[in-house]
């Protein structure tokens, strides 16, 4: 699918109101600051009403209540285009004016974002690495998606109900392993691919013989006996200890933790191979390829990941690259300076 | 500027309506303030007057004037079917529907741990006090995960006291044709499917 064009309202420090685009490599350049960043995190957010990493309230330009950004896309099958609303409270997203959800919005469109930030997929929080699942496959399956929510639902209802002894805990118990084991089970098969195409990838970054392992950790086969096991604690704390909720991505490489024994650089290697995993699961669901939005390229220092980098760009049918210089090949180039786009320097 | 005190209590009582956020009740006081006094009389009224004359059903604690509801009152209904709903506005949505003659049971709420709400501040207890003529109960909750959990509660106890008790279908809107629907709800509705 292709971005046509990224309309914006006080998106950020972003000024241009309406950017078009064409295939191929569109490089945007511009120095520090000057809003690059920006400009790709309102795409990723145009095309998937979700924002890589923070909240969607944040975005508003400072000093303003509200404002939006819309994007039109290109696909096989015509073209569709969204909107979305940054102002505070419930999330508004709109999909040929039609109000959607975040999961029914991903049946239409897809972008991914790689950013030098990736790296903390590896060494950041438990958290960011369910983040990087739940959120990929939430695209990936509208059931996953749904399962995901009320079993989070439950989740919290359940923790409610620990700590209120006449609040019907047992039903919210029979709930939370019912759910648990589907979301469970969901993402396992699923990690088999994602799995599949990460090592792929790794040993094609780095010509490496250490493969990259990826598994999940807080899996359970039964819910029901993890959580019998976990009562003591449970009762302690007061919270639900076992379930998806608590799981976390496991990343090895020759069988040892990345997390706790890698490198920066096969911590960033491996991040983006996690990146590429999802580009090729989204493309395959779609049957066509995301709009591939790379942040930053020339902070890569490495020659290796920048070679990468630049190839799976030049092979996407639409890719948006971002640096302080531009990219070789560049079908278009935007120069931007205090959030101003143009199309000369 | 400050608000007189009059304003401003009366903003913060609309404002705890549900569904009245601060900025929808400041406009419905300042709505109220232009309007003609008999009209706003008359809502005032009409508010008292409802509250003063509306109670709960002391059967199935749907909303009535009278002791017992319109449905309890009816005897052409079959009397030995309950519905088991949520609120007042289920019980309406499925009068609606025309297609259905039993009896209703309302539970004003659904458990929600989160909310305080667990079994005892529903009306769970009538519920199993009134069954022992009944031959089945229908469990319309929502669909939502805390209208599933009442659903499965209510389903457990049911059970334990050999009531026969069936949970309502949610399929397909009627006259769609099968590719325009979304994948959960055709899921929802092949795997809630019943012989026929
Ligand atoms: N909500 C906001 N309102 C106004 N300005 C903002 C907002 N959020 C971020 N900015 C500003 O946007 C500017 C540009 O940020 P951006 O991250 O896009 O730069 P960049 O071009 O990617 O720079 P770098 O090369 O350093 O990565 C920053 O100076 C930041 O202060
Ligand atoms: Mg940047
Ligand atoms: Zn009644």
């Amino acid at each position: 699918m292709l971005l046509r064009a990224l309309s914006q309202l006080n998106f950020r420090n972003l000024l241009t109101p309406r950017l078009t685009f064409g295939p191929g490599v569109t490089a945007v350049v511009g120095r520090n600051a000057a809003g690059k960043s920006n400009l790709l995190e309102a795409a990723y957010l145009g095309l998937t009403g979700e924002l890589p990493y923070g909240k969607i309230s944040e975005t508003v330009r400072l000093g303003e209540t509200e404002g939006y950004v819309s994007v039109s896309v290109e696909r096989d099958d015509g073209i569709v285009s969204t909107q979305i609303g940054l102002a505070p409270g419930k999330k508004l997203i709109r999909l040929d004016g039609q109000t959607v959800r975040t999961f029914e919005l991903a049946k239409a469109t897809a972008a991914v974002l790689i950013t030098p930030e990736d790296a903390d997929l590896v060494h950041g929080a438990p958290a960011l690495r369910r983040g990087y699942l739940d959120t990929l496959l939430s695209k990936l399956s509208p059931r996953y998606a749904l399962l995901h929510r009320e079993y989070t639902r439950v989740v919290d209802q359940r923790n409610a109900a620990l700590k209120h002894p006449d609040a019907a805990l047992k039903v919210w118990t029979e709930r939370f392993i019912e759910l648990g084991n589907a979301v469970g089970a969901l993402r396992s098969r699923a990690l088999v691919k994602v799995a599949e195409i990460a090592a792929d990838t790794y040993a094609e970054i780095s010509g490496d013989d250490k493969p990259l392992g990826v598994s999940l950790t807080g899996a359970h086969e039964n819910l029901a006996d993890a959580l019998s096991e976990s009562e003591f604690e449970e009762r302690a704390r007061g919270v639900t200890v076992v379930g998806p909720h608590r799981g976390d991505l496991l990343l090895t490489l020759g069988g040892h933790s990345v997390q706790t024994y890698g490198s920066r650089g096969e911590a960033r290697t491996t991040a983006l191979s996690l990146r590429v995993a999802e580009y090729s699961l989204l493309s395959e669901k779609h049957r066509e390829a995301p709009v591939l939005l790379l942040d930053d390229f020339t902070a890569e220092l490495d020659a290796g990941r920048r070679e990468f980098l630049l190839r799976l760009a030049a092979r996407a049918p639409q890719a948006i690259v971002s640096g302080t210089e531009a990219p070789p090949h560049a079908a278009a180039q935007l120069f931007i300076s205090g959030g101003q786009v143009r199309a000369e320097p | 500027m400050r608000y007189p005190p009059a304003l401003t209590q009366l903003i913060r009582e609309l404002g705890r309506l549900p569904g009245i956020g601060p900025k929808s009740a400041q406009r419905l006081a300042f709505h109220l303030f232009n309007q003609p006094d008999d009209d706003v009389r008359g809502l005032a009224e009409a508010l008292l007057n409802a509250k003063g004359s509306l109670r709960q059903c002391e059967v199935c604690f749907n909303i009535t004037d009278e002791a017992r509801c319109a449905v309890c009152t009816d005897p052409q209904r079959t009397q030995a079917i309950v519905c088991v709903v949520e609120e007042p506005a289920d019980l309406l949505a499925i009068e609606r529907s025309g297609e259905y003659d039993g009896l209703y049971h309302v539970l004003h709420g659904a458990l929600s741990p989160m909310n305080g709400v667990g079994p005892d501040q529903l009306t769970i207890q009538p519920l199993l006090a009134r069954l022992k003529d009944v031959e089945e109960v229908i469990l319309a909750t929502a669909t939502t995960v805390e209208g599933e959990a009442t659903a499965m509660y209510l389903a457990r106890l049911l059970g334990e006291i050999k009531v026969p008790t069936s949970r309502i279908a949610y399929g397909l809107p009627v006259g769609g044709d099968l590719e325009y629907v979304d994948e959960v709800t055709l899921g929802r509705a092949i795997s809630n499917r019943r012989m026929v």
